[in-house]
């Protein structure tokens, strides 16, 4: 009788320290599931979009130089509930890939938040202005980046693998996908050079 | 009510055992960098070896003499029984806060960054010493069932990081110090000799092939995590702490990725089998009221948690393998130096 008395004690004291007063809601957290970098004059904008309901993309436009200081401003100041443990990919528009890509690859893989399988691709302007419009292009360029994998084994699509090219010594640079949207979605293949850890030419 | 009977030694083994994964679990850039697959290997194996060598006084004690060490400590006269109690409870906390430090330190860098580390070890050790107070018959009970699921996650985990394989041409690296670096690191696990010198009076059916068959074990499972590590993650696996993490975030079966949420399940429970067995050893050792034993030095681990977070100098004692493999010595030759003594002591009272 004593023991279960005991354990209900316990169990009452567990839930009000344990931090519930701060837990995250899941009807007020904000998913982001992807990111896009691009660059707008002198400006480099990342776009945070984020799971919802509604018939068209929501996105969160962050003004910052870097993925870390982007990431900062979102969870601080413009998006106080997001959460980025759902994030599936991140799209870099290819003029600003250097030395972008690396910065922001190197960023994601010392954060425990990110998984090193989210995908990460460079792509041209003409995409990130469909992001704004169409809810299903998420989906159809990972379809993209799951056949272009599977039909080429050294094409890199993400974090993990990417990462570990930049910092393969000796190698002078590694492939990865660039999504088009010129004509029709089409994810191709792009040399990309290797200068990603600092000193190294 | 504590009922004191035998259980059979090869499940105080099984749960040693997963004690010792523990080590790896929570490993946090305590290995050298760029030591080669050869030099990492080696060390693997020369770290449990030396592991199984500690643990053969206890072993001999145990299967020549059926007894252990509280066997040998009731013979002994009051000043050595007090002496030789305060060296293996002292090294029995030390050990215990050394993964008690590690475990809420990665609990709250990985999982909940609002969580305080305090309120993480006043919950764990709550139930480490419940665990403690039932005795080691029943945390070895509830053990087989905690190495079933580790089994089952280790085989998912290896299992589906398995595609992200990439077996590239090996460099040759790293040096002496770096070596030995690693070893101090693999010769941690000794600590399962002390706990079985200290508990192994309550089994029966001991056989000496369990060790060796538990270290081999262990030293296929760091080997297996080194493999994994060095050619699934690569170099990815240098960016953040705790790199069993990481790869327990590579997991991937068909739409499933990651596996964070079971790697918790394994960490916890080996770190929670290793605290409750020693506060069990600590209770045989000690003697006395066994619900004060249970409750006082899981009070004295939360005392030293406390210490550890608020001083730095504190925490990198504690946290230190070189500090813990020097006390894992003097504990083995405690034992020793008790196994050694106790024939003679026999022969005196006939």
């Amino acid at each position: 009788m004593l023991r279960k008395i005991l354990c209900f004690a316990l169990c009452f004291c567990i839930l009000p320290l344990s931090g519930c007063s701060k837990a995250r809601h899941i009807d007020s957290a904000a998913l982001a599931e992807t990111i896009t970098v691009e660059r707008r004059g002198s400006a480099k904008i990342y776009t945070f979009y984020l799971l919802s309901g509604k018939e068209k993309p929501w996105g969160i436009e962050i003004e910052a130089d870097r993925f870390e200081e982007a990431k900062r401003l979102a969870e601080t100041v413009y998006i106080p509930n997001m959460s980025m443990a759902k994030l599936k990919l991140m799209l870099i528009e290819q003029e600003i890939a250097e030395p972008q890509l690396f910065e922001d690859v190197a960023f994601a893989a010392s954060d425990a938040v990110f998984s090193p399988l989210s995908y990460v691709a460079l792509c041209d302007s003409a995409l990130l202005g469909q992001m704004k419009k169409r809810k299903d292009l998420p989906e159809l360029i990972e379809k993209e980046l799951i056949l272009i994998k599977n039909n080429n084994e050294n094409i890199n699509i993400d974090f993990l693998s990417v990462f570990n090219e930049f910092a393969r010594q000796g190698s002078g640079g590694f492939e990865m996908t660039f999504v088009n949207s010129e004509k029709e979605l089409k994810a191709t293949r792009v040399f990309v050079k290797n200068r990603g850890f600092p000193g190294r030419e | 009510m504590r009922i004191s009977v035998k259980f059979s030694s090869a499940r105080l083994m099984l749960t040693l055992l997963l004690c010792g994964m523990s080590v790896i679990l929570l490993e946090n850039y305590n290995l050298a960098a760029n030591q080669s697959l050869a030099s990492r290997m080696l060390s693997i194996a020369s770290g449990v070896g030396l592991c199984i060598v500690l643990f053969l006084p206890a072993a001999i004690l145990r299967k020549n003499k059926n007894a252990d060490i509280c066997d040998v400590l009731k013979r002994k006269n009051r000043v050595s029984k007090t002496v030789f109690a305060i060296i293996f409870a002292v090294y029995l906390i030390f050990t215990s806060e050394y993964f008690l430090l590690k475990y809420t330190d990665m609990f709250t860098k990985k999982y909940y960054t609002d969580a305080p580390e305090w309120l993480i070890a006043v919950l764990f050790l709550a139930v480490c010493a419940y665990a403690a107070y039932r005795g080691a018959n029943a945390v070895t009970r509830f053990s087989i069932f905690l190495f079933g699921l580790a089994l089952i996650v280790y085989a998912l985990i290896f299992g589906g990081a398995a595609g992200e394989l990439k077996f590239s041409g090996e460099e040759l690296g790293g040096g002496c110090d770096g070596f030995i670096n690693d070893l101090l690191f693999f010769v941690t696990p000794s600590f399962a000799a002390v706990i079985f010198s200290l508990t192994s009076g309550y089994t029966e059916k001991f056989c000496l092939r369990h060790i060796f068959i538990s270290g081999a074990a262990l030293a296929a499972f760091f080997a297996a995590e080194e493999i994994f590590e060095r050619f699934a993650l690569g170099a990815y696996a240098n960016q953040q702490e705790y790199r069993f993490f990481l790869l327990s975030k590579i997991q991937r079966l068909g739409e499933i990725k990651g596996m964070e949420a079971m790697y918790m399940a394994v960490v916890t429970t080996s770190v929670f089998c290793l605290i409750a067995l020693s506060v069990c050893a600590v209770n045989y050792t000690a003697g006395g009221n066994v619900l004060l034993n249970s409750l006082v030095f899981p009070v004295i681990l939360l005392v030293l948690h406390f210490c550890a977070t608020s001083f730095i100098s504190v925490r990198e004692i504690l946290s230190s393998v070189l500090v813990l493999d020097i006390f894992s010595g003097v504990a083995v030759a405690a034992i020793l130096l008790l196994a050694v003594g106790y024939p003679n002591e026999r022969r005196n009272h006939a």
